[in-house]
This record gives C-alpha cells, sequence and structure tokens, in this order.
C-alpha cells in the first residue's frame, strides 16, 4: 500500500471514531446540545423562509389536486345547488371559527398564568425518526427548556433546547416523553407516553391505570398537575381503545386531535413573572 | 490556479449541501411516497462520490452529515457517520464500477441504497433505545419494519440518486465534448492493412 493511500486509510478510520464518538457523547447528555444549536442558529433563520415558501407551495398544489378531483361533481351540482352551498359554507365558517374561539378562550381561562405566543414552525425531523420540530422563538422570547408548547386542539410538547432565536420541541408522541394525567370525568390518574415512530406508527399509550378506575372509549384525557412541567387541564386526546396487556396492566390508546405532521404554526406558553396576569396576550389562530 | 479551482469546488459542495438541505426540509414533507421522504442530501453525496477519491469522498460525506446532524437532526454524529460510510462505501463501489462502464455505476445504486437504509435504521434506533434509554430496538417486528419503512425509504432514495447520476452524466458529457475526430476501431484498421 502506498503512503498516500495509508495516509487516507488513518484519515477515514479517524474520522470514523470521532463521528461515533460523537454519536454516543451526544446521546448520552445533552451538554453539547447547546453549542450544536448555536452552530446551526444561522441556517435555521435561513430554513424558515424555505419552510414557509414550502407551505404556500404545498397549499396551492392541494388546492389544485382538490380542485381538479371534484370539478365535475361541483359542475353537475353547481346550478341547482349554488345557494344552498353558498349558505352552508358560511353558516360551516362560522361554525369552525366559533368552535376555533371557544377552544382558545377555554385554554386563556386555564392559563391564566402563562403568557400566549404565537411561534412558526421552521424545521421538522427531516429523516421522520424522532418527533420533534424547530420554532421560531428562542430565549430572547423567554422560552427555556421545558417551555409547554400547545395548539387550540390540545397539548403538542415540550422544548429542550432552546436557542437565542429558535427552540427544538419534543412532541408527546415521541417514545421518550411521558407525562401523567387525569380522565376529565372522573379525575382519575394515569400516565401517558409516546411510543415509537419505527414503522411511522407513532401514537399515545396510557398506563398505570388503576384496576378500580372507569376508563371507556370517548373519555378526555387531561395533564395533570405534575411538578410545575405542564400546566394542569391541557387536553392531550381521547380514548379510542382499551385493553389488558399481558401482565394483566390495564393500558388505552389515546389519539390527540393534534394533527403532529402538518402542525405550521403552534402556541408556547410562557410563564408570566411575579404572577402577573394583566399583561397582554398574543393568541392568535393555528392551523 | 489549481487551488482556486479547489476552493471553487469546495465552495459548490456547500452550496449544493446547503440548498439541497434547505429543500428537503421545506418541501417533502409534503411530497411523501408511502410516508416516506428522500434523504437529498445523501444522494448527493453518493453520486459525488462516486467521481472521487475515496478520502475526499469520505471527508464530504463527513462534513455533510456533520452539517445535517447540527441543523437538523436530534444527535449529533449520527449522520455524520452515515453519511462518511456511505460516501467511502460509494465512491469504492461505483467509482470502480464507472470506470469499466458509465451506466455500469447504476446497478450498484439499489443493493447501496437498501443497506443505508437497513444501517440508517438499526444506527437511529440503536442510539435511540440503547443509549437514550428504553423501549425496544424493533417494537413491531423486523418483517413488517423492512416492509413499511426501510423498502419504501430505499425505494425513495434510489429514483433520487438515478436522477442526480443521469444530472451528473450529462454534467460531464457537457464538460467534455466528444471530439469532432471520429477514431477508427482495431479491427477497421486490420481490413484497411489488408486491402
Amino acid at each position: 500500500m502506498s503512503r498516500k493511500k495509508k495516509i487516507a486509510v488513518f484519515i477515514l478510520i479517524a474520522l470514523t471514531i470521532v463521528s461515533i464518538g460523537l454519536a454516543f457523547i451526544s446521546a448520552a447528555s445533552n451538554k453539547l446540545d447547546g453549542f450544536f444549536h448555536l452552530l446551526g442558529a444561522p441556517v435555521r433563520s435561513v430554513q424558515k423562509g424555505f419552510t414557509q415558501l414550502g407551505n404556500a407551495i404545498g397549499e396551492r398544489i392541494s388546492v389544485m389536486r382538490e380542485y381538479s378531483a371534484i370539478k365535475e361533481e361541483i359542475q353537475r351540482l353547481k346550478d341547482e345547488n349554488e345557494a344552498l352551498r353558498q349558505e352552508n359554507k358560511e353558516l360551516s365558517g362560522f361554525e369552525a371559527e366559533n368552535e376555533e374561539l371557544r377552544r382558545l378562550l377555554d385554554l386563556k381561562e386555564n392559563l391564566r398564568e402563562y403568557q400566549l405566543i404565537k411561534a412558526s414552525v421552521i424545521t421538522k425531523d427531516i429523516t421522520d425518526w424522532f418527533n420533534e420540530f424547530t420554532i421560531d422563538l428562542g430565549t430572547r422570547d423567554g422560552v427555556k427548556n421545558g417551555t409547554v408548547v400547545i395548539t387550540s386542539y390540545g397539548l403538542v410538547g415540550l422544548v429542550y433546547n432552546a436557542g437565542y432565536n429558535s427552540s427544538k420541541v419534543r412532541c408527546i408522541i415521541d417514545e421518550r416523553s411521558e407525562l401523567m394525567c387525569r380522565i376529565k370525568r372522573n379525575d382519575e390518574l394515569l400516565r401517558v407516553r409516546g411510543t415509537t415512530n419505527e414503522n411511522f406508527t407513532a401514537g399515545l399509550v396510557a398506563d398505570r391505570i388503576s384496576k378500580n378506575a372507569a376508563i371507556y372509549v370517548g373519555d378526555v384525557i387531561i395533564t395533570a398537575d405534575s411538578g410545575d412541567v405542564y400546566p394542569p387541564g391541557i387536553v392531550v386526546g381521547t380514548v379510542i381503545e382499551t385493553g389488558t396487556d399481558e401482565d394483566g396492566n390495564r393500558y388505552a390508546t389515546v389519539r390527540s386531535d393534534v394533527n403532529f405532521t402538518s402542525l405550521t404554526t403552534v402556541t408556547v406558553l410562557v410563564p408570566l413573572e411575579n404572577g402577573n396576569t394583566d399583561q397582554p396576550e398574543q393568541v392568535e389562530h393555528e392551523e | 490556479m489549481r487551488v482556486r479551482k479547489e476552493l471553487l469546488r469546495i465552495g459548490l459542495t456547500a452550496l449544493a449541501v446547503f440548498l439541497l438541505g434547505l429543500i428537503q426540509a421545506g418541501f417533502f414533507d409534503r411530497l411523501k411516497f408511502f410516508d416516506c421522504k428522500p434523504e437529498l442530501v445523501m444522494c448527493f453525496v453518493v453520486i459525488l462520490a462516486a467521481r472521487t477519491d475515496i478520502l475526499r469522498a469520505g471527508i464530504t460525506g463527513f462534513l455533510a452529515g456533520f452539517y445535517m446532524d447540527v441543523v437538523y437532526g436530534r444527535y449529533v454524529g449520527i449522520y455524520t457517520f452515515l453519511y462518511l460510510t456511505v460516501s467511502w462505501a460509494a465512491s469504492l463501489v461505483i467509482g470502480k464500477l464507472m470506470e469499466k462502464n458509465k451506466w455500469l455505476g447504476l446497478a450498484a445504486l439499489p443493493p447501496l441504497m437498501l443497506v443505508y437504509e437497513i444501517a440508517e435504521s438499526f444506527i437511529v434506533r440503536f442510539f435511540a433505545v440503547y443509549v437514550a434509554g428504553g423501549g425496544e430496538l424493533y417494537n413491531y417486528g423486523y418483517g413488517e419494519h423492512f416492509a413499511v419503512r426501510i423498502l419504501p425509504g430505499a425505494a425513495y432514495s434510489l429514483l433520487v440518486c438515478v436522477l442526480f447520476y443521469l444530472i451528473m452524466l450529462l454534467f460531464l458529457r457537457i464538460r467534455r465534448p466528444r471530439p469532432d475526430i471520429n477514431y477508427r476501431r482495431e479491427k477497421d484498421i486490420v481490413i484497411d492493412n489488408a486491402q
């Protein structure tokens, strides 16, 4: 083997060892997270624009697709149903708006100790292995590690790596996420955790359900007051299945109303300092 | 002159990685195939590696993977390692095949993409489960995981790789236009001599 080839092999082995070492250090501890987050900050600013462009184009394309699919049907019914369709559309719009406002009002009542700030999703996990995304708010906006992220449809997740002007959020459906919750109907305590996304199947499972607790399909699960992490009363999801595992432990499958794959905006709960509840809130509609 | 050319090459590669990363994160959430997204940067690095020596390919893969980890990843090092490995493998296999025939390199892409997806799946799950804590390596059985995740992912990345490969061939053709003189083959020369 020539000297040049030997050097090449040596460098490649060194790079391999460095990359494996980095992966172990990064996975085992979060000490370097802040540094790496800072390193990627300039690119994330540019990414925000690209993601917004992608969302805008995607929406146009989906509208075009839907339009072409129902074009013939619309044409056939257009004459006889025009007035009725228009009226119905308006009513549906009012209903959706009313529902959205009602949800936000409920949230506002429950979250008096927090400032609700709207945030845009800059980038999602591009490999789909981890259920996380990056938002355009950071420590300059009062966001820190452990800050709760929601939408009007329920709990989304927690900030786990807050940078100056952007932060990484881990969704509650991620397998590393778990939180204590209650059944809204009877206040029974249970644990809700995320499941693996290895086959694009990430979701929520509730366990540690007491033997006497009554839990049924359709029960709404809300956050419990657990160590000041999550404010109590935020909707986590609805029970869609109950069962018992091979060890005899009860479990329930919970479905969140939040569509984690199409999040574009979220609301961040920044605690108000000194319990000042008069501060103006910046809630806006989410998608 | 050579240094300038080299700097230009590095700059263009960095720009391509940067742009492909932006496009992948910004657009491909809506362009999924069986829930899968392709890895544009990985495909680019693989095709680039086919035309470079193993060391240059390895370093390019290492830096591109590190960039992806820092900007988009959860654990820094995973894609650094994966891109480094796939790059030198591409340089070694596709590069050698291309020396024989420019189209032969395409034959190495399907197994390379499949091996990459298998390795990615194992390494990501390994770090997510054993190093970060909790869970099973494959909760739904490997067969189902292979059919649902690995195969569609490999197919989508393969599609992008083939596209990049064709672009590379086109680029090489533009850079090195065919000479006007049509050289005769040896067989023709023999016939000429006989005459």
